[in-house]
């Protein structure tokens, strides 16, 4: 607009059909109006077209009983839970197997990234075969590859593969103990708080005493050995407050301990190894170009 | 078909009728816009087990992994029967009956959940059919039939008189084999079945004959049950409840044509 000399004698407005500011906004309002009258169309139309049908809508039923079990679940959950219930229960199993991809997709990613970029040629030729088979098969084959054709085939409860009678691998599952706090517990993180905020302070400290006296003292090692040892000690202090609840075979299956199912331990591995190594800016590409672009004599 | 799948299917018109093993319940018949025509089978969700776990009742399946179909009324009254009971099982839920069995021959699970005519359809197609059993035990009623949609009550009337057609010809002994001679029978029941007295297909848009063709075509409701789920299929299916009008069990009844 400021380019254009101004033609018309100041005092005299423009009609506003003739001003482009203002033709632009009766557009954007047209163009709005437009969408809403549709989306109202489309949504009476469907609206009609149910109740026509005798079918009914909303979410209503979200606050029903949803009457059937899940097998695995991070808050309370029935089957007189509501249907709503279910839905942030599987939100929520969703987020817990999607946390945890991250971390172990993070994992393999840097390995495998480093390894790549390794002097060693087979090393180097292992990663590469790693990153560009597992990119290039689509995410739910690898599901049912771990689901269907590894841990359908592990052995029936009464013949679990056993790790020192604590971790059970079979078909069902994997069953890992589960640690029990007794009162008492509390104690031990709190003392571990404690002890990283004194390492943080004696490292400060040393810091300074080193810059105006010269003298140098093992800050370092100090704080190492308080944040270990003090909450170890305490631990002992008060007695091991943590008991272990082993699995165990009871009738059907194992009981007790902490039991990961089968469906997500695949849904795990799958998402874990894919990711890894499949977008391009996921983990196993991202060091690349990072590690490349420092001098020849830091690469690894 | 998947079972989530199956009412989807009939309300776009996908299909037109709904035969299988569907339920009738309340939200199914009330909310989704589709009518139940009647029912063909009286059946009753009920457990199948491998024989090895030495179990010979449903009261000793507490703890027990489950294999059951998603979006099914089994889904449901197992968890009633088991909270009933005071017992707890690990639900492990499979989109079709053939996951369902393959979870249930790898071992995923220690009893598979239907009801009991899919539980031995589904016997027949385990690897080891006699190492498995189905328990006694049957935990709920599932009276199943056909299913039309709503809004096409020509066709719903067609549906649910078929049916009673059917089982009416078993009432009065007509079958494939002997419509024909049937034609001719004294029996005035028969003859207004058979269309030889009145035309009670006027109303359906039919000819009078139209009951004759069902029976002679596809033979009466006797004989499609020994065909297909009785004692003629490999599903070996007894009557039982299931037993015509005129027995002691008596349940399989439809309206008179009149």
């Amino acid at each position: 607009m400021s380019v254009r000399p101004n033609a018309r004698p100041a005092g005299q407005k423009p009609p506003f059909w003739r001003d482009r500011a203002k033709r632009a906004l009766i557009f954007q309002c047209l163009l709005i109006a437009a969408v809403i009258a549709f989306l109202f169309y489309i949504v009476g139309n469907v609206q009609d077209n149910l109740s026509s049908r005798g079918i009914t809508t909303g979410f209503g039923f979200l606050s029903n009983t949803a009457g059937f079990g899940i097998v695995q679940s991070l808050i309370d959950y029935s089957s007189q839970s509501t249907y709503g219930r279910t839905f942030f229960v599987g939100l929520l199993n969703t987020l817990l197997v999607g946390g945890l991809g991250v971390i172990a997709a993070t994992i393999i990613g840097f390995i495998v990234g480093i390894a790549r970029l390794s002097p060693n040629w087979l090393i180097a030729k292992l990663a590469a075969a790693y990153i560009e088979t597992f990119r290039n098969i689509p995410l739910l084959l690898q599901i049912f590859f771990w689901y269907f054709a590894v841990l359908r085939t592990l052995p029936s409860a009464r013949e679990s593969l056993a790790f020192g009678e604590a971790f059970f691998l079979n078909v069902r599952g994997l069953y890992l103990p589960e640690p029990l706090f007794e009162s008492g517990f509390g104690l031990i993180p709190v003392t571990f708080v404690i002890a990283i905020v004194a390492s943080i302070a004696l490292v400060i400290w040393a810091k300074r005493r080193q810059e105006a006296t010269g003298k140098r003292i093992p800050a370092y090692w100090i704080s190492f050995a308080l944040i270990f040892g003090l909450p170890l000690l305490v631990m002992f202090v008060t007695g091991v407050p943590v008991t272990w609840e082993m699995p165990e075979l009871r009738g059907f299956n194992f009981r007790g301990g902490i039991t990961v199912i089968p469906e997500f331990l695949a849904l795990w591995f799958a998402l874990s190894i894919y990711t890894a190594c499949s977008s391009p800016r996921s983990c196993a590409q991202a060091y690349r170009p990072f590690l490349m672009a420092k001098p020849k004599r830091h690469r690894p | 078909m998947n079972a989530v799948e199956r009412f989807t299917a009939l309300q776009s018109g996908e299909v037109d009728v709904l035969s299988r093993n569907t339920t009738w319940t309340t939200t199914r018949d009330t909310t989704l816009g589709l009518n139940f025509t009647g029912v063909t089978f009286y059946d009753g969700q009920g457990f199948l087990v491998s024989r090895d776990l030495g179990i010979s009742s449903a009261s000793e399946l507490d703890g027990a992994a489950i294999c059951i179909q998603s979006g099914t009324t089994t889904e449901l009254n197992l968890a009633d029967y088991f909270r009933a009971n005071g017992m707890e099982f690990d639900p492990i839920v499979f989109d079709t009956s053939e996951q369902t069995v393959g979870g249930f021959q790898a071992g995923r699970c220690d009893v598979l959940t239907s009801d009991t005519s899919q539980l031995a359809a589904l016997r027949i197609q385990l690897d080891d059919p006699a190492g498995a059993m189905i328990l006694p035990d049957v935990i709920s009623k599932e009276p199943l039939g056909p299913v039309v949609r709503q809004g096409d009550d020509l066709w719903f009337n067609i549906v649910k008189w078929s049916l009673f057609a059917m089982i009416n010809g078993e009432e009065y002994g007509v079958t494939s084999e002997n419509a024909e001679e049937m034609l001719s029978s004294e029996n005035p029941d028969v003859a207004r079945l058979l269309g030889q007295d009145g035309n009670y297909g006027e109303g359906m848009g039919l000819e009078a004959d139209w009951a004759y063709n069902i029976l002679s075509q596809v033979g009466n409701y006797g004989e499609s049950f020994e065909r297909n789920v009785g004692m003629g299929s490999p599903l070996e299916i007894e009557r039982g409840v299931n037993a015509p009008c005129g027995t002691k069990a008596a349940s399989i009844y439809a309206p008179p044509i009149r």
